[in-house]
């Protein structure tokens, strides 16, 4: 159980540093903000891997912050930066989102942990145990239902569409493809997430492997640096 | 001399199966936030089983 998210962690920071160095030299707001996700992605599997070594308060609160409330939405609110063109748009969601962020960070710290702490077992995903020690109260489960509806509804619905336009123009084979793999990828910890809220905890770990090696994967292949396939002579004597 | 064309031309396969992936993936995202919308209503697998209704 242990290896899972110790490998999702080093995917998951190893593509935040891709997104980065991209970012360095693009400055897009969108890459900030996927950056940022993924960071906040490592931290949950990172938490994942030390609380199958020792049970912490406080990764368990880090552990809820970032993989259950906030990663989804960071994530997404890249892809709005990166869709929506509408002026303001995109800068007052996100100005939402970090104002919700701070407001959750805040809640969950303060939340009690209940007695149930002692009785944490190692061998076991910390989803199938969480509700029993983190108490979250009303405003927190709000939040992370809303977080988390419009993180997967951005993230995935903007990567669906986004594949969608290149496949209707036939332009950049390779940008529809990592878009595929991006949907596909993001909604495998999205599922699981849900499964994880229905009472089915089993799939936590594999599924935030296999998500972020798609979305890893489509990353790459979207940002590839020759996306021609087919050269068509234009005519340049005719224009 | 022009730049070479972004455009791609699918392959008979390709061109069938895109379409299907991105139904497939728009269903799963609506499945995934309907279970979300079932867990907030209480209707979970575990609450149906003890309630015997499946």
């Amino acid at each position: 159980m242990h290896y899972i998210p110790f490998l999702s962690t080093l995917v998951t920071f190893a593509f935040a540093g891709a997104v980065f160095s991209r970012y360095r030299y693009k400055k897009g707001k969108h890459l900030l903000f996927w950056g940022v996700g993924l960071v906040l992605y490592g931290l949950g599997t990172l938490s994942e891997v030390v609380m199958s070594f020792t049970f912490s308060p406080l990764m368990l609160r880090i552990w809820y912050l970032s993989g259950a409330m906030l990663t989804a939405a960071w994530l997404g609110q890249g892809t709005v930066f990166l869709l929506v063109r509408k002026r303001r748009v995109a800068p007052t969601l996100a100005a939402i989102l970090i104002a919700i962020s701070l407001a959750a960070f805040g809640l969950i710290m303060v939340a009690p942990i209940t007695d149930a702490a002692a009785s944490y077992q190692l061998n076991q995903a910390i989803s199938a145990q969480y509700k029993a020690i983190l108490v979250r109260n009303g405003m927190i489960t709000l939040l992370t239902i809303l977080l988390n509806t419009y993180g997967t509804i951005t993230l995935v619905g903007g990567a669906i569409y986004s594949a969608f336009l290149f496949w209707r123009k036939q332009v950049l084979a390779n940008r529809m493809a990592g878009n595929i793999l991006i949907a596909a990828g993001a909604l495998m910890p999205a599922m699981a997430g849900s499964f994880v809220k229905a009472g089915l905890t089993d799939w936590l770990y594999l599924s935030e492997l296999i998500g972020v090696v798609l979305m890893f994967v489509g990353f790459l292949q979207a940002t590839a640096s020759k996306p021609v396939e087919k050269k068509t002579v234009v005519a340049s004597s005719t224009h | 001399m022009s730049p070479p064309s972004k455009k791609f031309s699918p392959s008979k396969w390709s061109k069938r199966l895109v379409p299907i992936l991105l139904i497939v993936l728009l269903f799963a995202l609506v499945a995934t936030l309907v279970i979300v919308a079932l867990a907030i209503l209480g209707l979970t697998p575990m609450s149906l089983i003890e309630s015997n209704l499946i």
